[in-house]
């Protein structure tokens, strides 16, 4: 699964999810993309769960970019522990997902392969996706 | 054919008067270019949309009619809603029939190579390719044949056929290329991948990532609470 290598602090708050994706919101390297819709945490199982889904459909073909990374840590006390006493343990991985972040491009095979993929996948995340396909060229691309 | 669009100059500035104008079913526009004043324009938000899908696919060179004043321009940039991908802005930028500029210009591939039927895959490295010319020399697209591309080939900028235009990128730089997959004996382990991804989950579960350690002020000693070097299940 995904994880940091390095991090400065093992322990982070737990923070906001406002606004919209103001970055990895386009399709950039592939053809089709993965969008979310909702602001969410994607755990680093999602991702993964999505990967092997996506590799699987594409058979060795085509290419798979994953877009998004969890390098936030999530704590949890340990079970039947009295409140207090300090923060949790750092127990798993997530990324910060906000509407309009193309999580997952795939590129190099058919349309409807694709899409298949694509569908697929958006049923491991925990938000609403959308399948989004490359904007005409040029006038967007720069 | 030049792909012309009505566009009205406007006065009103600012977020609320731009959101209005969005919600009556325009789009708030500027026009720049040859070190004249910005001059800004709205325009008709369907007849611009239905103006992008006929232009999809090639140069954005449109003739912009303000007053009945026909403007050769280009379209430079589009902003768009990341969701619900409703246009917010649009840049023009005035074209010059003498001045050079510089433009991305549409590469579409025609026919299937070789080297995909021997098991290959097509990597698409450019989708435009960057020219500087006069407008009128530009091409709307350029066409490539990539059927006699076999394992391993590559099109390169310079196999381009184009007059009279000069590339900004190196004319060695690849267009497409035919990649040979790293597994392309073994294509048979399609279903190892989630065993092993599995396997590995396990053991990687149990790492801790290392501490980005602060600098040291005295020998021995170091400065913030995080570099105690507790482990992640160490309960206080």
């Amino acid at each position: 699964m995904l994880m940091p290598k390095r991090v400065k602090h093992r322990k982070q708050m737990r923070g906001r999810m406002k606004g919209k994706a103001t970055a990895v919101n386009r399709v950039d390297f592939g053809e089709y993309g993965l969008m979310a819709l909702e602001p969410t945490w994607i755990t680093a199982r999602q991702i993964e769960a999505a990967r092997i889904c996506l590799a699987k459909a594409l058979r060795r073909a085509g290419k798979l970019w994953i877009r998004i990374f969890p390098d936030k840590p999530v704590t949890k006390k340990a079970a039947e522990s009295r409140m207090g006493k300090g923060k949790g343990a750092p127990e798993f991985w997530v990324c910060v997902v906000k509407p309009g972040t193309v999580m997952f491009e795939l590129g190099g095979i058919p349309k409807e392969e694709a899409l298949r993929a694509l569908w697929l996948a958006g049923n491991k995340m925990p938000c609403k996706t959308r399948i989004v396909a490359r904007e005409g060229m040029n006038y967007e691309g720069f | 054919m030049a792909f012309t669009i009505k566009a009205t100059p406007r006065t009103e500035t600012g977020k609320s008067k731009t959101r209005k104008l969005r919600r009556a079913g325009t789009v708030p526009a500027v026009m720049y270019g040859h070190g004249d004043q910005s001059t800004l324009l709205s325009l008709n938000d369907r007849e611009f949309t239905r103006l992008l899908q006929e232009i999809r696919g090639s140069s954005p060179v449109v003739e912009l009619d303000i007053n009945g004043k026909p403007l050769k321009c280009v379209i430079k940039t589009l902003q768009r809603n990341p969701i619900d991908g409703s246009l917010l802005h649009v840049d023009f930028q005035k074209v010059h029939p003498h001045e050079k500029i510089t433009m991305q210009v549409p590469v579409i591939t025609h026919g299937i190579p070789k080297g995909i039927k021997s098991g290959g895959m097509l990597e698409r490295i450019l989708r435009a390719v960057p020219v500087h010319a006069t407008i009128d020399k530009i091409p709307r697209h350029f066409d490539i044949d990539i059927t006699d591309l076999n394992l391993g080939q590559s099109f390169h900028v310079s196999d381009l056929k184009a007059e009279d235009i000069e590339f900004t990128i190196p004319t060695d730089s690849p267009i497409v290329t035919i990649i040979v997959p790293r597994k392309l004996a073994a294509a048979q382990a399609e279903a190892e991948a989630p065993v092993t991804a599995e396997e590995t989950e396990t053991k990687e579960e149990e790492k801790e990532p290392e501490l980005v350690k602060e600098k040291k002020t005295d020998e021995g000693k170091t400065r913030g609470k995080e570099d105690t070097g507790s482990k992640p299940g160490h309960k206080k």
